[in-house]
Order: structure tokens, then C-alpha cells, then sequence
């Protein structure tokens, strides 16, 4: 702080000042009136000297004395500020006297010397001011000073102890809170003009602090709020452009769409025409492979004859091959065998006689004995037969005969019954008669005996017939036992026959085979060293037959395998032009329902052509809202930027406040 | 007194032989369904249509039996057949014989039954037991007053009925006889 600043201070040295100025002229005036008194002194001084030295100049005359003037001039002369006397009478100076060479400074005082009313001569004094004294001057300014200076530190120290302190605090509070605080509080209770101010500026504080409160917080939310707008306009902003640039490159993309589109439009029209071309060359193509699959299927059936002759040959060269392998391998062992059938032929012969001795006399015991025991049994067994079925029918017939019993006795049931019920309606009627149905009582008394007698005999006979009906089904059981074993029997009789006859005849046989085998043994040996030498020759003429036929399947396999490879071929071919038929006509079937939907696909291609020059309009009208609102939002963004800063700037200002804890 | 006597399974019935018309061999049973739900059909005997009420169902018996007889009976002014298993004989029972059924008789319904038979030393066709009981039944209340009701109106239906005013009569002096 500043000295010269401090109300006090300046209010003091105002003061000062003025008392100064004022002192001053007060010095000012004092001096000068000093100055005129001495210089009025002087004067009168000097003129009352003046007319003494007259009147006594005036008594010269008279008198002549000039001892009395002499005396006075001669004191006059003593006077500092008189320089010189001159006393003039008429023409002739009378006296003349100077203090001190003349100076130029002096004045001159002329006093006429009266005589009566007559003017006889003049004294002229001059004399000179004399100078003020320094001394007292600068004593007067000392003295002058120091009691201002005194006065000065008397108004000081009051000014400062009643006024100045508080003003002080005053202002130091405003100070203060011109810094910021407001949390100060002037400490000033007294009741003056002060007190009052402060007061009033402690109001003012409290409001301010109030306001401040309020636009701080104000300032801080909307500060907040304005970040956050910020933020949320730059991500508006950021959204804006993306969709922007989205929008551009959709825009771009339909174009290109729609670009390309032409171009499918403009191909699927050449497609069209070069299909409709393909699709009459295809039908041409077809119509041309079907003839040459007709042709080839000819050839190819052709061919199959000749492979299936080729194969056949092959397989019977092969078959003949195989066959020459298996002949030379049989040779082999027929020739190997054969030496050893040669030993054992030797070795049968012995065997073979012994033999045939024995079969003659098995064949003998046979044919005598067991053929005609045989016989009988046949014989026997069938008269058993014959006999038993004579038996089993007359079982049969016995059971139809107790059945028509059965039928008979039922009949006789039915009767006793009737009767029964007949007597009881009898004996009813007798009792409801009374006393005249008393002699109808006894027949009907007599029923019902006859009644209950027959039905107690029908009943024995149904027992009696039953149990005979059981008996005989028991009989005929045991006949049928009876017929099945007798059949067996004779079966198994005629068996015995059958091998009997088998095995004489077989013995018979191996008899005459005995004797044959033993005639065809001798036969054999020596048929067996011609069958020797032959099969040597036939291993030879064998083994070049194996040669040839080699050489043979060789040279059919070969043909076999080129026919075959050929047949191959064709059918492949024919297989691939039947496809390639099929598939032509399939193709062009295709072509033709694919030019169809290209047509369809031109058309539909044509129309979006339609649709997507509307979208690019379209989305190009979008673009330009979209710049625009762009433009907006930035100018508003901008807007709310500066609005933010100067938000920010109110907020660093209210922040200089301290208003301490909310 | 005199007492037809039939079986129905294996038990001895009797009625008093006055009430009895004829007995007759199971005939075709026509089944119309106008009659009331007791009685099980009706016969022609000698070009009369005659209900016939079967006994079994009415003892509440439900096998079958091997044998059948038609009791026609007649019952106050018509003929009505009862189908039993067998009529055996015709017996006299003396009334000193006739005892009180007890209250519950062999699962029987008790108001049907007006006593209990004995009969000693009989000698029967199929069973020769010497002493067998006879339940006699009340012929009058084998059917109830309402059943009666229904038969005569059925009766109507069928217009088959023929009167017998004495018959009628006859009953009753017989029943008030036989009360006293």
C-alpha cells in the first residue's frame, strides 16, 4: 500500500498543503506590511527630522545661532538610514553634511524652510532603506516550520487514531474483497458516517456473496452443461458426418450399382440375343448327335458281335489252353500211375480169385434158403391182414348199431317224459275234479308208475348201451393198433425181401464180376506196358500242343484287348453322344427357359434401373439436407463453443471470489 | 292238502295244486316289448298268450339250468306261466307238517314264502332222500299289487284276457278257507 494512496494521507497532506499556502500569504502579507510600516517609519522619520532641521534652519535667520542646528543635524546624521543633510538658504547651502559616500539607492526628501509664508530655503535628506534582517527571516521561517510540522503530526496522529484506522480497515476489507474474499466481515461498530458505511458495505458483501454463491454454482452447471452440449454436438456432429460420408457412399455405391446394372442390362441383352443363337445351333447340334448316336449305336452293336466272337475264341483258346496245361499234368500222372497200377494189378489178380470163390458160395446159401423163408413170411403176413380188416369192419358196423340205439333210447326218453308230465296233469285234474276224479286218480297214478318204471329202465339201457358203446370204441382202438403193426410187419417182411433179392442179385453180379475181372486182369497187364509206351508219345504231342496254344491265347488276348479297348471306346462314344444328346436337348430346354428369366431378368433389371435413378435423386436430396444440417449443427456447435468459453470466463471470474465453503 | 312240487335249482318248491292249470314242456318264448320288465315273455298254448314270469330271475338265481318246465298257474282272473327247472311230483303235505318260514330263508325273499314242508320217507324219481323240505310258496305274492296292475293292463294290451268270474270267486273262499 501505498502511502500516498491512504485517504489519510492524502487528506493530511491536502490539509498541510492549504495551511502551508495559507501560512505562507499570512508570512506573506506580514512581511510585506512589515516592509511598507518600516518604509512609512522611515519616512515619517525622516520628514519630522526634516522639518526639525527647518524650523531650526528658519531660526537662523533670526537669531544666527547655528549651534542648535548643528546639534541636530549632527544627531540626524547618526540615523542609519540617513545618508545626507543638506540645508540650503536661498542660494547658499548652509550645511552639509553625508554620512557616507552617496549612494544610488538613496531616496531624496526636500523640506521647504518656512518664514512666515515665505520660502527661504530647502532641506534635502536623502536616505536610503535599509535591508531586512535575514536572521529574523529565516528565525521567523524555523520557528514557522516547526510549529507546521508539529501541527502536521498533531493532525496526524488524530486523524489517524479517530478516522484513518478505520478507514483503514475499511478499506483494507474492500480490498479484500475486491481480491476476492467476501468472506470478510468489517469489524466496525462504531456510529458515524464509517460505521454506517460499513455496514452498508457488509450488506453489499453478503449480497454479493450471495450472487456470487448462485453464479458460481450457475455458472459451474451451466459450464457443465455446456461441456456436455459440447461434446454431445460434436458427437451430433461427428454422427452427422459419418452418415454424411455413409450417405456419399451410398450414393456412390447405388451408382455404381446402377452402373453396373446397365452393363448387366446391356449383357443379359447380348446373353439374350447369343443365347437365342445358341439355343437354334443347339437344336441343330442335337438333331446332328442324335443321328450319330443312332450310328454308333449300329457300329457299337457291331462291335459288340464281333467282341463277344473275339471273346468266345479267346475263352475256348484259353479253355484249350488250360486244358493242353491240364492234359500234360494228367499225362504225367497217368504215365506215373500207371506203373504203379501195373504192380498192384499183379497183386488184385491172387485177390480176385479168392474172391470170386467166395461169391459163389454166399450166392448159392442166399437163393436156397433165405428167398423162400422170405416168401412165407409174405404170405403169412397178408392172410393177417385180410383177416384184421374183416374184423375192424364188423367193429365198425357194431358202433353204427349201438348209435342207432342211442337215437332209439333218446326217443323213449322223450316218451317216458311226456307220460311223466302227462300223469302229473292227470293227477292235477284228478285233485281239481274232487271226488269224481277220484277213480281218474288211480290211472293217472297208474301213469305216472309206468312212467317212472320206463324211465328207470330206459336209464339202465342207456347205461348198459353206453358202456358197450365205450367197449367198442376200446375194440375198435385196438384193431386199428392191430392193422397198424400188421402193416408194419408186412412192410417190414417185403423189405427184408427187397434186400434179400438185392443182395443175390448183387452176389450174383460180383460172381460174374470176379470171373470178368479176373479174365480182364491178365488182359490189363499186358495192356498196361502198350498203355506205357503210348503215353509217352502223348506227353510229347502234348507238350507242342501246349506250345501252340501259348503262343495262341497269347495272340487272342492281344485282339481281345485292342477289340475290347475299341468297344470301349465306342461305347464311351456312344454313351457320351447319347449324354451329349440327352444333354443337348436338355441344354437347349434349359437355354430356352434361361432366355426366358434373362428376359425376365432384363425387364426386372430395367425397371430397378427405374428405382435406383429415383434412390440417387433421392439420396442426393438426402446429401444436401444432410450438408446443410451439418452447417447447422457446426454454426450451432460454434455457438455453443463461444457460449462455453465465455461460460468458462465467467467461471474463472466468479472463482476469484472466495466465498469460502458453500 | 295237495302240492305240485318243482325244483328250482336243486330246492324243493310247492304250490298248492288248486292254483295249477297244466304243466307243459318249455315252448318258444316271444319277447314284445310292451310287457312289464318282470315278466320274461309270453307262450301261445292252444292259441291262448300266456306272460310268463321266470322264477330263477325272480329268486334272483342267474345259471343256467339244465332242464325246463312251464307251471301254468292261474292267478286271480288269468293264467300266468312260471318257469321252473323241473316239476317232480304231485305230494300231500298234512298241515301239521307246515311250519313258519324264518325271517331270511336261504337267501330267498321271505314274502314269497308261506311255510315249510316236511316230508318223510319220500320216495322221488331221481332222489331217493328220505326226508326232504318243501318251501311253500304264497302264490298270491309272488307278484305285488302294482305288478298285478301291470300284467292286467298288458293283458289289455294283448286282449287276450278271458274271464272267469267263478274262478275268481272260488279263490277267494279258498283263501279265506285257508286263513282260517
Amino acid at each position: 500500500m501505498k502511502i500516498k494512496k491512504k485517504l489519510s494521507t492524502t487528506f493530511i497532506f491536502r490539509v498541510l498543503i492549504i495551511l502551508l499556502i495559507g501560512q505562507s500569504f499570512i508570512w506573506y502579507w506580514s512581511f510585506s506590511r512589515h516592509n511598507i510600516t518600516i518604509e512609512d517609519d522611515l519616512r515619517e522619520r525622516i520628514s519630522l527630522v526634516s522639518t526639525l532641521i527647518a524650523n531650526a534652519a528658519a531660526a537662523i535667520n533670526t537669531s544666527q545661532d547655528y549651534t542648535y542646528i548643528e546639534q541636530l543635524t549632527e544627531g540626524a546624521i547618526k540615523d542609519k538610514n540617513i545618508v545626507s543633510i543638506e540645508v540650503t538658504k536661498g542660494s547658499k547651502s548652509l550645511i552639509r553634511k553625508s554620512q557616507a559616500p552617496e549612494e544610488m539607492a538613496s531616496q531624496k526628501m526636500e523640506t521647504p524652510i518656512m518664514e512666515g509664508d515665505k520660502k527661504t530655503g530647502t532641506v534635502t535628506i536623502t536616505y536610503k532603506q535599509v535591508k531586512p534582517d535575514t536572521v529574523f527571516i529565516l528565525t521567523n521561517l524555523i520557528l514557522q516550520g516547526i510549529v507546521f510540522l508539529v501541527l502536521t503530526f498533531l493532525i496526524y496522529l488524530f486523524f489517524q487514531r479517530h478516522i484513518g484506522r478505520q478507514i483503514e480497515s475499511l478499506s483494507a476489507s474492500i480490498e479484500k474483497v475486491t481480491l476476492g474474499d467476501l468472506t470478510q466481515k468489517i469489524e466496525i461498530a462504531e456510529d458515524n458516517e464509517i460505521g454506517i458505511i460499513a455496514k452498508g458495505l457488509d450488506f453489499l458483501i453478503e449480497r454479493l456473496l450471495i450472487t456470487v454463491r448462485k453464479l458460481k454454482s450457475i455458472t459451474g452447471n451451466v459450464s457443465a452443461a455446456i461441456s456436455q452440449l459440447n461434446l454431445t454436438f460434436k458427437n451430433v456432429i461427428n454422427g452427422i458426418s459419418n452418415r454424411q460420408r455413409s450417405l456419399e457412399e451410398i450414393s456412390r455405391a447405388v451408382k455404381n450399382a446402377s452402373g453396373s446394372q446397365k452393363q448387366t442390362i446391356a449383357n443379359t441383352e447380348k446373353l439374350l440375343s447369343l443365347s437365342n443363337d445358341n439355343v437354334s445351333a443347339l437344336l441343330e447340334m442335337r438333331a446332328a448327335s442324335e443321328e450319330i448316336a443312332s450310328s454308333i449305336g449300329n457300329l457299337n452293336s457291331n462291335i459288340s458281335d464281333s467282341y463277344s466272337a473275339v471273346a468266345g475264341l479267346t475263352q475256348s483258346a484259353q479253355k484249350v489252353a488250360s486244358m493242353a496245361d491240364n492234359a500234360t499234368s494228367a499225362v504225367h500222372k497217368a504215365s506215373t500211375s500207371i506203373e504203379e497200377i501195373n504192380a498192384s494189378v499183379k497183386e488184385a489178380e491172387k485177390t480176385i480169385k479168392e474172391s470170386a470163390e467166395l461169391s459163389n458160395r454166399t450166392t448159392n446159401i442166399i437163393a436156397e434158403k433165405g428167398m423162400l423163408s422170405v416168401v412165407d413170411a409174405i404170405e403169412g403176413m397178408e392172410r393177417i391182414e385180410d383177416s384184421v380188416n374183416s374184423l375192424t369192419e364188423a367193429i365198425e358196423r357194431l358202433g353204427r348199431r349201438s348209435r342207432d340205439i342211442e337215437k332209439i333210447l333218446s326217443v323213449i326218453k322223450d316218451v317216458t317224459e311226456q307220460t311223466g308230465m302227462l300223469s302229473l296233469n292227470a293227477q292235477i285234474l284228478a285233485v281239481q275234479a274232487g271226488e269224481h276224479g277220484k277213480s281218474f286218480s288211480i290211472v293217472a297214478d297208474e301213469m305216472r308208475n309206468l312212467s317212472e318204471k320206463t324211465a328207470a329202465s330206459t336209464q339202465d339201457i342207456a347205461t348198459i348201451v353206453s358202456t358197450l358203446q365205450k367197449e367198442i370204441r376200446e375194440a375198435m382202438d385196438s384193431t386199428m393198433e392191430t392193422v397198424r403193426m400188421v402193416e408194419e410187419g408186412n412192410h417190414v417182411v417185403l423189405k427184408t425181401g427187397d434186400a434179400l433179392r438185392e443182395i443175390l442179385h448183387a452176389s450174383q453180379k460180383s460172381t460174374q464180376m470176379a470171373a470178368s475181372i479176373e479174365h480182364a486182369a491178365a488182359q490189363q497187364a499186358k495192356g498196361l506196358s502198350l498203355i506205357f509206351n503210348a503215353v509217352d508219345d502223348i506227353q510229347n504231342m502234348i507238350l507242342d500242343v501246349n506250345r501252340t496254344t501259348g503262343q495262341q491265347e497269347r495272340d487272342t488276348a492281344s485282339l481281345l484287348e485292342s477289340i475290347s479297348s475299341i468297344k470301349e471306346s465306342m461305347e464311351a462314344a456312344r454313351n457320351a453322344t447319347d449324354k451329349q444328346a440327352e444333354s443337348t436337348g436338355f441344354i437347349t430346354d434349359n437355354i430356352e427357359l434361361s432366355n426366358g428369366k434373362t428376359a425376365e431378368i432384363a425387364r426386372a433389371s430395367t425397371e430397378q434401373q427405374k428405382v435406383n435413378r429415383q434412390i440417387i435423386e433421392a439420396m442426393e436430396e438426402v446429401m444436401v439436407i444432410g450438408k446443410e444440417t451439418t452447417r447447422n449443427v457446426k454454426e450451432v456447435s460454434l455457438f455453443i463453443t463461444s457460449l462455453h468459453n465465455e461460460v468458462e470466463v465467467l467461471r474463472k471470474e466468479v472463482e476469484v471470489f472466495r466465498t469460502g465453503t458453500l | 292238502m295237495k302240492y305240485t312240487i318243482f325244483d328250482i335249482a336243486d330246492e324243493n318248491f310247492g304250490i298248492e295244486i288248486q292254483w295249477v292249470v297244466e304243466i307243459l314242456k318249455p315252448q318258444k318264448l316271444f319277447k314284445i316289448p310292451e310287457l312289464p320288465d318282470f315278466v320274461s315273455g309270453v307262450i301261445s298254448v292252444r292259441g291262448e298268450i300266456i306272460p310268463v314270469i321266470d322264477l330263477r330271475i325272480r329268486f334272483g338265481i342267474t345259471e343256467k339250468a339244465g332242464k325246463q318246465r312251464v307251471v301254468l298257474i292261474r292267478l286271480e282272473e288269468a293264467k300266468v306261466g312260471l318257469l321252473v327247472d323241473n316239476v317232480t311230483d304231485i305230494a300231500e303235505i298234512s298241515k301239521e307238517k307246515i311250519s313258519k318260514p324264518p325271517k331270511l330263508f336261504k337267501g330267498f325273499r321271505a314274502e314269497f314264502i308261506k311255510g315249510l314242508g316236511q316230508e318223510h320217507s319220500y320216495v322221488g324219481t331221481k332222489t331217493s332222500n328220505s326226508n326232504r323240505v318243501i318251501i311253500i310258496l304264497d302264490i298270491e305274492r309272488i307278484l305285488t299289487s302294482e305288478e298285478k296292475i301291470k300284467l292286467k293292463r298288458s293283458r289289455g294290451k294283448l286282449k287276450n284276457e278271458k274271464v272267469n268270474p267263478h274262478g275268481r270267486e272260488s279263490v277267494r273262499r279258498r283263501l279265506k278257507k285257508d286263513k282260517k
